[in-house]
């Protein structure tokens, strides 16, 4: 395809969003009757499903820490969840890499030190990849957490941004995830603004940086107040049931 | 915002389908960009968007759609259609296909603030856009698209405009009900314009020529099948480009290399791109490699392999029509010399972007009698190859400039084809070739004319003798009231638009207080304004040799923003205090109002500092009151200046000539270098001193985008020439630094005080080694490297001259910001009452301070404006030249008979009617030596051309005058003397191609040749130096499809070029008498001096009649010129030396005289003078050579 125009003059982006709006968001919780605690996100395109068993007993004895619990997260990406079928195996380094991500982001947000020697485990399916998986994972772990009621010091919620031509935008889609933009992931705590994931491939100038994050973390506060309201909405739709 | 999905199917290379699932948002918000926009507040002001804005009081809008956007584009870019909406869906569609080029045009339509059009995103837009239906093609469902855009502006306006629809696909019969009676309409572009433009012959004409070649496109297309086997690339032996992503990994990987293509005037068959850094410039040999690229195309370059690496030719080319047919023949001539450097070599593979041009071009002789619609006409621009252009009668055109474009070059053609625009007149008559200058550099139609859109005529302030203009009580009040200081100009006689005035005055305690006062031209000019794009459209006053395009209106360059005498004016000024040492105490930016005492002339205020109390054309009593401000000015200047040659300022040369012409026929009547004098220089001095410190104040103001002006280090390989040429004479030139190389050039200076040719050769040379100054935008580079080179100053900008530059305009008002902290002018955003006329609505969303700050707009401001100074310049260039050999034309003519003008001379080069033809000699100097001969430059008139030892056919010639030993008897008869034109040939030639070419005779030739010599009186060889003067005639080598160009042909050789220059003269007359400060009136008399005092041969054609005419009109041109003597150096020693000189003369007269008195010279009082402005004040470093 010939070269494709990211940004158009009239401050457009490819899919007719302006640079610093997000992708539409639907996220749903408890999908899962069997996990503890699941949920489904939607970052546009980008389709995750995460589900959150725990804690419980943990599988193998020598990984068991004896004052808190451990944190285990695996991924799996559907063959069919790109244009091209493709199928990947579980111990493809892509995958283990970004499954660490995950665990180091949530390790020093869940309590585990209420939980000793148990385990938890976080499971996240790719349903469909359209740019920005590792946010949309991230998004989705938080919230199945959160319907599993494991105990959490605050919400994390990611958001990518990058530089588009000439300005800074946030949630790339697949299409500017793959020409020459560099891109960031950040996983912040909305109440306190610190961050516990930041990740970057590619190479961004210096000078870019600071309205790149400072984007970010803009992005980071509007997925907060969206993912709040589903959560809550799920609490209020259950108190009204328990409610009788 | 609603979100939807597009669904697409590719085809993989792996012959598989895959589907992408695309989101596309569709937004409420997209604005109008209209002025009509019925919402308040209107949608352009709810969203951040640049643009124009569609006007109010058009009588509709136009929607081009995607078939009028593929093929007519070029008629969208006419400046007479506005208010066009260019959609999304045809941008999205162009982009798609990869038809960059047409996206760009249209683009560029958009973005200029003068076409009021806009880009609208319908296919974002929630209720502009369709989903394509099944079954439906993507044309249907594209017109659908657009056809609901329409209804949506209709609506959303109310109606208030209507819409037309153009399209050569679809009729009004595509419509729905609904959308007929709403008042949209479908027109084809035939109906279009005979509605609404039928006595615009241009478009007219311009759609017939495009239909014609879109004929033409489509019938190849067809005709592809048949023919690509049979001819294909075979005969002419152009390759296939690569793919697109096939170039881009290449580049990427470094395989390849990217540049544009540049193809120089004087190398046939050679085009240069500039690879990146380490690789340098690569070579591309023949038109097989050039492979269909055109002067200034983006191309890809594969390198050959090393062994077949050549050197670039030195040759000089013998005739325009050759660059052309680059290729045309084989020529091997090219890759037998080495004595150069061999350059890596490439061959083209392939185009990233073109960048045709509308060109001038003329019809090939002969071809308007070729049955047939096909014709090729020949550029003008030599560098531009022939093109194949269909017109059913050639008659029309022939001896025509035209105007045409090229459309596109298939690969089995030799010849790209192309389509005729317009004719612009006769060829050889000065307007047409003066309107195909303007044309081929881009200075657009309406500056030429001097049309001022009435809009921006209105927005001007009145100023006639019932309304006479007076400055503003409020505003006096404002500005720093400086009408009580003795303030006055200088400029060149009868200069209309004065930018600047300088007062200075003593304060008591040795401190004085100088200011310099400029034109204050955003008072008047509005940001945004219409008057102000159109400034910016136009970037600066054009000045040709004898007109000059103006960027504002009259009212206000030359009455109310110039700062004429005894009227009040407003100025932004700076002021200084200095101690007696010329150090600046303290520093002063401000508005303020002045009363200029007097608008004086270079010559008088030299006059008044070279002593004299009373200068012609000024009254005593004022001479009295502007002395001693003059003298104070001088001394304060000196020392400023001497201070900055002390930190590496560079003094150079330019070569410029001023035109002088008669009053009867607008002939030319003289030639004369520009003479500089001393308060030339301080003046340029006072200006550089206020540009400096202004540059400071607005970086500090403005960190990233404050308008500068620097000019970068020269390359060090581009002072080769120099060195070795000053080496040749013994000297060395240091270029470490602008410091050693000023240093170095002063050494050369004072060391050859009796040649003064050599230096200004040398300073000339060094010219033209410099690299070209341009506007910066100060956030596009780190600070150290601001610095101009020439000036040697670490600040640099343009502040002094805003009537005829569009940067000092943006300085002006970024100066006002950085003082008043606010913002200069508030922009206009809606009707406003200033001085008395009515302001339209705005015409953009953007606001006044947004260019000031925003850094990247600066920077493509400061690069449009570096564009249009290089055209203008450029087209400067070419004006001199065609004034020049308009001269050359007149002097050479023989009088009894001829035509008027060149034309209707037996066509092209070759058969010169010798005997007829009138040698026209001067003294020049030999400038640079090539492989076939070397180029001489004549100083007094500013003329460099070439002189070809070497015939096109190989043939070694050499002039007999030139063989000719002065003072030895030839034995030949007066009568039988050969004529001037005589040459021997059958020589050899050896060169070394920098310094010297060596010219040897086969005596036996020769005697066999010219029995009337005694072989004793010829010499066997002769060898020319760089730097030797020889006397050469000049000639014209008469061309139909070209301007005629200047060679020369040798006369004779300067005697004392065959001594060493210490020692003495013949003729006992020291040169040294006239040691000067370089001062080319002294130079002319020393030529004549030197003329007089060998025996010309180059004089023995001339009759006994024309010797007694010549002795008289001899005696009148000594008491002229004894005139001028008086006139400049009243005061110096020199003149005493000079009356020596001239008695010696006078003696010297009656045996020889001096050739140019055959012609009628007009005493200086009595021409008129028409001018080229002191614009280049600081020629130093913006020497139009640059370019070459």
């Amino acid at each position: 395809m010939s070269r494709v125009e990211l940004l158009s003059p009239e401050g457009l982006r490819i899919d007719g969003r302006r640079p610093a709006e997000l992708r539409k968001i639907t996220s749903t919780t408890a999908v899962l009757s069997q996990a503890d605690g699941s949920a489904y996100l939607e970052h546009g395109n980008t389709k995750v499903l995460a589900a959150v068993y725990g804690p419980r007993e943990a599988r193998h004895r020598a990984l068991v820490l004896h004052d808190r619990a451990i944190i285990n997260v695996e991924f799996n990406v559907a063959p069919f969840s790109t244009g091209e079928r493709r199928r990947r195996t579980k111990n493809d380094k892509r995958l283990l890499e970004m499954a660490s991500f995950v665990k180091q982001t949530f390790e020093p947000v869940v309590v585990t030190t209420l939980y000793a020697r148990s385990q938890i485990d976080i499971y996240l399916q790719i349903i469909q990849h359209d740019g920005g998986t590792l946010q949309a994972c991230i998004n989705a772990a938080t919230m199945a957490l959160i319907d599993a009621g494991i105990a959490m010091t605050d919400y994390v919620c990611a958001c990518t941004a990058g530089w588009v031509e000439r300005e800074a935008a946030i949630d790339l889609n697949h299409i500017e995830e793959s020409s020459d933009t560099s891109e960031v992931t950040v996983a912040m705590l909305p109440k306190s603004g610190k961050i516990t994931l930041m990740q970057m491939e590619s190479r961004l100038h210096v000078d870019k940086l600071e309205e790149v994050l400072s984007l970010a973390g803009e992005g980071c506060k509007q997925m907060h107040v969206v993912m709040d309201k589903t959560i809550r909405d799920r609490a209020e739709d259950l108190a009204a049931k328990m409610a009788v | 915002m609603l979100r939807t999905e597009t669904v697409h199917f590719r085809k993989t290379n792996k012959n598989t389908v895959v589907k992408r699932v695309h989101e596309v948002y569709l937004r409420k918000d997209i604005p109008c960009l209209s002025t009509l926009c019925p919402w308040s507040p209107p949608c352009h002001a709810r969203v951040k968007v640049e643009s124009s804005l569609l006007s109010e009081e058009t009588p509709y809008y136009l929607i081009p759609d995607y078939s009028v956007a593929l093929r007519y584009v070029e008629l969208l870019e006419q400046e007479e259609l506005t208010n066009i909406i260019f959609t999304e869906t045809i941008l999205q569609r162009l982009q798609s296909e990869d038809k960059s080029r047409t996206y760009k045009s249209l683009r560029q339509v958009a973005k200029d603030p003068r076409r009021r059009s806009v880009v609208f995103s319908n296919e974002h837009c929630e209720g502009a856009t369709v989903l394509r239906e099944p079954e439906e093609s993507i044309e249907q469902r594209d017109w659908r698209a657009l056809l609901k855009t329409a209804d949506w502006y209709h609506q959303h306006l109310q109606g208030r405009v209507p819409i037309i629809m153009l399209s050569e696909q679809f009729g009004q019969k595509n419509l729905r009900e609904e959308q007929l009676k709403a008042g949209v309409r479908v027109m084809s572009l035939k109906e279009y314009l005979n509605e609404f433009w039928k006595d615009n012959a241009v478009l007219h004409e311009l759609l017939g020529s495009l239909k014609e070649a879109i004929l033409e496109e489509d019938l190849e297309m067809q005709n592809k099948g048949g023919i690509a086997t049979k001819k294909g690339s075979g005969s002419t032996g152009f390759q296939e480009y690569k793919p697109l992503s096939e170039l881009e990994a290449g580049v990427k990987s470094e395989r390849f290399f990217q540049g544009v293509m540049k193809v120089r005037a004087n190398h046939r068959d050679q085009a240069f791109i500039r690879g990146d850094g380490n690789i340098g410039e690569i070579v591309i040999v023949g038109s097989e490699h050039r492979n269909r690229a055109v002067h200034g195309d983006m191309v890809v370059v594969e390198l050959l392999n090393k062994s077949s690496w050549v050197a670039p030719s030195t040759h000089i080319s013998y005739d325009p029509e050759e660059i052309h047919a680059a290729g045309d023949e084989e020529d091997e001539s090219s890759n037998t010399h080495r004595f150069k450097e061999i350059k890596p070599t490439g061959r083209v593979v392939g185009v990233i972007s073109r960048n045709w041009q509308p060109y001038v071009a003329t019809l090939q002789e002969g071809s308007e009698k070729d049955s047939g619609s096909f014709h090729l006409v020949l550029p003008l621009n030599p560098v531009i190859p022939k093109i194949r252009i269909r017109h059913h009668d050639a008659k029309v055109l022939a001896n025509q400039r035209i105007v045409v474009r090229i459309d596109s070059w298939p690969i089995h053609s030799q010849y790209p084809n192309g389509h005729y625009v317009r004719s612009i007149g006769p060829a050889h008559e000065l307007d047409t070739e003066i309107s195909a200058i303007l044309i081929e550099h881009g200075i657009s139609v309406s500056q030429t004319t001097q049309g001022f859109s009435e809009g921006s005529l209105k927005e001007m302030p009145i100023n006639t003798p019932e309304h006479p203009w007076r400055p503003d009580p409020a505003e006096l009040k404002a500005r720093r009231d400086l009408r009580n200081l003795t303030i006055f100009s200088i400029d060149p006689p009868n200069c209309q638009d004065i930018d600047d005035a300088i007062s200075i005055r003593d304060i008591g305690n040795g401190q004085v207080e100088f200011g310099v006062h400029i034109a204050d031209v955003s008072h008047f000019v509005h940001e945004n304004s219409l008057t102000d794009l159109e400034a910016r459209a136009r970037g600066t006053t054009v000045y040709l040799s004898d007109r000059r395009f103006d960027m504002l209106p009259k009212v206000l360059s030359e009455q109310l923003c110039s700062l004429r005498h005894h009227v009040d004016r407003y100025a932004m000024s700076v002021m200084w205090t200095m101690d007696a040492e010329a150090n600046v105490l303290t520093t002063w930016f401000g508005r303020s109002v002045i009363r200029s005492a007097c608008e004086m002339e270079y010559e008088q205020a030299q006059g008044l500092l070279n002593g004299k109390d009373v200068v012609p054309g000024l009254d005593a009593a004022l001479c009295k009151k502007l002395k001693p401000s003059v003298v104070l000015l001088a001394k304060t200047m000196r020392k400023i200046r001497a201070k900055r040659m002390m930190n590496g300022g560079l003094e150079l040369e330019s070569s410029e000539v001023k035109f002088k012409f008669k009053e009867e026929d607008g002939g030319i009547s003289d030639i004369l270098p520009k003479q500089p004098l001393e308060v030339h220089q301080i003046i340029e001095e006072a200006m550089v001193m206020a540009n400096g410190y202004v540059a400071k104040k607005i970086y500090d103001g403005f960190r990233e985008s404050a308008m500068l002006r620097h000019h970068p280090l020269p390359i060090d390989s581009h002072f080769k020439m120099l060195r070795k040429a000053a080496e040749s004479r013994g000297f060395s030139i240091e270029t470490s630094s602008n410091l050693a190389l000023a240093a170095s050039l002063r050494d050369c200076a004072a060391k050859s005080q009796d040649d003064i040719e050599f230096v200004r050769l040398l300073k000339t040379m060094a010219t033209m080694a410099m690299s070209e100054a341009s506007y910066i935008s100060s956030g596009s580079k780190p600070v150290n490297e601001y610095t101009h080179y020439g000036l040697a100053l670490d600040f640099y900008t343009h502040f002094t001259s805003p009537i005829r530059r569009y940067a000092d305009l943006v300085v002006h008002r970024q100066l006002m910001s950085c003082i008043s902290g606010t913002s200069p002018q508030p922009s206009l955003n809606a009707a406003t009452v200033v001085d008395g006329s009515v302001h339209l609505s705005s015409t953009t969303t953007a606001s006044s301070s947004d260019l000031l700050k925003n850094g990247l707009k600066m920077e493509q401001v400061a690069s449009h404006l570096n564009y249009k100074n290089r055209e203008s310049k450029l087209a400067q260039k070419d004006s001199t030249e065609l004034f020049q050999t308009l001269y050359i034309l007149q002097k050479t003519r023989n009088s009894s008979s001829g035509p008027k003008d060149g034309s209707k001379d037996a066509g092209k080069e070759g058969a010169d009617d010798d005997e007829s033809e009138i040698p026209f000699v001067e003294t020049g100097i030999v400038s640079e030596i090539r492989e076939n001969g070397f180029f001489v430059f004549v100083p007094r008139f500013g003329i460099k051309g070439p002189v070809y030892l070497k015939e096109k056919s190989g043939e070694i010639t050499i002039p007999l005058s030139v063989l000719e030993i002065p003072g030895v008897a030839t034995g030949a008869k007066t009568s039988l003397k050969p004529s001037p034109w005589t040459t021997v040939s059958g020589c050899e030639m050896e060169t070394d191609q920098m310094t010297e070419i060596t010219v040897k005779i086969p005596l036996q030739s020769a005697a066999s040749a010219l029995p009337e010599h005694r072989l004793g009186s010829l010499r066997s060889k002769v060898q020319f130096r760089l730097f030797d003067k020889v006397k050469v005639a000049l000639r014209l080598k008469k061309s139909l499809a070209h301007r005629h160009s200047i060679y020369m042909t040798l006369m004779g050789l300067d005697e004392e070029s065959t001594q060493r220059p210490a020692s003495a003269s013949p003729v006992g007359l020291n040169p040294r008498i006239f040691s000067s400060k370089g001062k080319s009136l002294v130079q002319m008399k020393k030529d004549q001096v030197k003329k007089i005092a060998e025996n010309d041969p180059a004089l023995a054609p001339l009759s006994e009649q024309q010797l007694i005419q010549g002795i008289t009109a001899g005696q009148e041109k000594a008491q002229q010129l004894q005139k001028e003597a008086d006139l400049q150096k009243a005061a110096e020693a020199e003149e005493t030396a000079g009356s020596k000189g001239f008695g010696k003369k006078k003696r010297g007269r009656n045996a020889s005289l001096e050739p140019i008195d055959p012609y009628q010279q007009t005493p200086l009082d009595v021409s008129f003078y028409r001018l080229l402005d002191t614009f280049d004040r600081l020629r130093i470093v913006e020497s139009s050579q640059t370019i070459e």
